[in-house]
């Protein structure tokens, strides 16, 4: 059984996500609506597992979501779209580990790939598992969103991810 | 983040002594040593425990975990001698586990306990293996809660444990009390690597794994291997113009290997670091000589 290491696969596609579509989504309750679509980092759950199958997470997210709690900088809204109540993991046994579909702003962008790909690298260590990821990058001004799929080794994860983001706008530009 | 337990207790009474059993314990006979020692280890940990000393049963823990992954290396190894290969395989996927959840709180610097010899040969074992189908149960879990408290998981108000740290001597987890089997479907990559999926009246062929196992000299002999191809005599196959070549190319004979010197046919090389034992030196296998130096580097073909 050889365990052939893959090639990264990066597809970028505009969204028409938004914090505000998310909160809309029948899975978030009342009383979470405001929160949802005034948050800055969102994680949203999976549909499409059956029609009796409530959304849900990937196995493990949890984790994922309270390293970035703990890391991500004062400010930073951090939310996820279901209710602890409401909140499932979906464990798969194959040996692909799936992140959560995070919708952030873009600004964030770039901090949290970095966050999640040093949370991979401690969570594999020296194992070598093939990594599936989906952010929305939201650009708050002009309500644009771009969706960033990746797919691939984990130890290319954030490299990958990070050559493809949009330079960031000069200092001069910016005066 | 990886942290160090061990070294800090590396000289204190109660680590030491096993500590040395375990990086000097070299033969399979050990495996019920280290049963024993596994006993006394997890005692001495329930001890640090009762002691409120989380730093000692930290360490002990480390002593624990490379004391499982040995344990279940050199019952793989056995049972692979045995021709128990499937319980042998479950052993070294074992293996890789335990080391795994190690890896985040012990670094190994001089393979003191051989725990990088048994990642690297564990791994090139499972590559020999007729195993390519695995079963991949899709599964809901409904209600998760912490191996350390009980506590039900929670995004918002979560328990103060997180999973893979170590707490109370023991390594903080999940727990699924409640779950719904989705699916299972059949994969290539499985995280476990037990759940094979045997055809029922299919013959496996272990014969290289068995060509290995049975030419060490010890389970910490190295080898290792690389898969190449080799041309074998047409004379070796009873194929006909039209049959579907023996290279299992998907052509037809013909149209493939039957014009060409000879069929390709894959060829596993195997390099063993010490001389198999008497007896088993006749089967292709056949030392070469450095003309750099006096050592010789056994060399040992299958195909």
């Amino acid at each position: 059984m050889g365990r052939h290491q893959p090639q990264p696969r990066l597809t970028i596609a505009p969204s028409d996500v938004t914090f505000a579509t998310i909160s809309q989504q029948p899975y978030v309750r009342p009383g979470l609506k405001d929160s949802v679509a005034q948050a800055t980092v969102l994680f949203i759950p999976q549909e499409g597992h059956g029609p009796d199958t409530a959304p849900c997470f990937p196995e493990g997210t949890s984790t994922l979501y309270l390293t970035l709690r703990d890391a991500l900088p004062p400010g930073t809204h951090l939310e996820c779209a279901l209710a602890d109540e409401d909140y499932v993991e979906l464990g798969l046994h194959e040996a692909l580990l799936a992140i959560a579909t995070i919708a952030i702003t873009a600004v964030l962008l770039p901090l949290t790939i970095h966050l999640v790909g040093t949370w991979l690298a401690d969570k594999l260590l020296k194992r070598s598992d093939k990594v599936k990821a989906t952010f929305i990058a939201i650009d708050v001004k002009s309500g644009s969103s771009i969706e960033y799929q990746y797919e691939g080794p984990a130890d290319a994860f954030e490299a990958t991810l990070l050559a493809a983001l949009p330079s960031p706008p000069h200092q001069d530009s910016l005066s | 983040m990886t942290a160090d337990y061990l070294r800090a207790f590396w000289s204190a009474p109660e680590v030491a002594p096993a500590r040395v059993a375990l990086a000097t314990s070299r033969n399979v006979e050990g495996v019920l040593k280290n049963g024993s020692l596994l006993q006394s280890i997890t005692q001495r940990k329930t001890d640090a425990v009762s002691a409120n000393d989380e730093a000692l049963a930290k360490a002990l823990w480390c002593l624990e975990q490379i004391a499982k992954v040995q344990n279940h290396y050199l019952a793989a190894y056995q049972e692979m001698r045995e021709e128990l290969f499937y319980d042998a395989w479950c052993n070294l996927d074992r293996a890789e586990i335990e080391l795994h959840f190690l890896d985040r709180h012990f670094q190994e610097t001089s393979n003191e306990f051989r725990l990088e010899f048994i990642r690297a040969h564990a791994t090139r074992f499972q590559e020999l293996y007729p195993y390519h189908a695995f079963y991949s149960p899709a599964v809901l879990k409904e209600e998760i809660i912490c191996s350390i408290c009980q506590n039900p998981i929670s995004l918002r108000n979560p328990c103060a444990h997180r999973v893979g740290e170590i707490y109370q001597g023991e390594m903080a987890g999940t727990i699924v009390t409640k779950c719904r089997l989705l699916e299972v479907s059949l994969v290539t990559e499985p995280k476990q690597r037990y759940s094979v999926a045997f055809v029922k009246g299919r013959d496996y062929d272990y014969s290289l794994v068995n060509f290995v196992v049975q030419r060490l000299t010890s389970p910490w002999s190295g080898w290792s291997y690389e898969w190449t191809t080799r041309l074998q005599p047409h004379s070796l196959y009873n194929a006909s113009r039209n049959d579907p070549c023996p290279c299992e190319s998907g052509k037809k004979y013909k149209r493939c290997c039957l014009g060409q010197a000879g069929i390709r046919r894959p060829h596993c090389q195997i390099l063993f670091e010490e001389a198999p034992p008497p007896g088993l030196d006749s089967y292709e296998w056949h030392p070469t000589i450095s003309p750099a130096s006096t050592s010789s580097t056994p060399l040992a073909t299958r195909s």
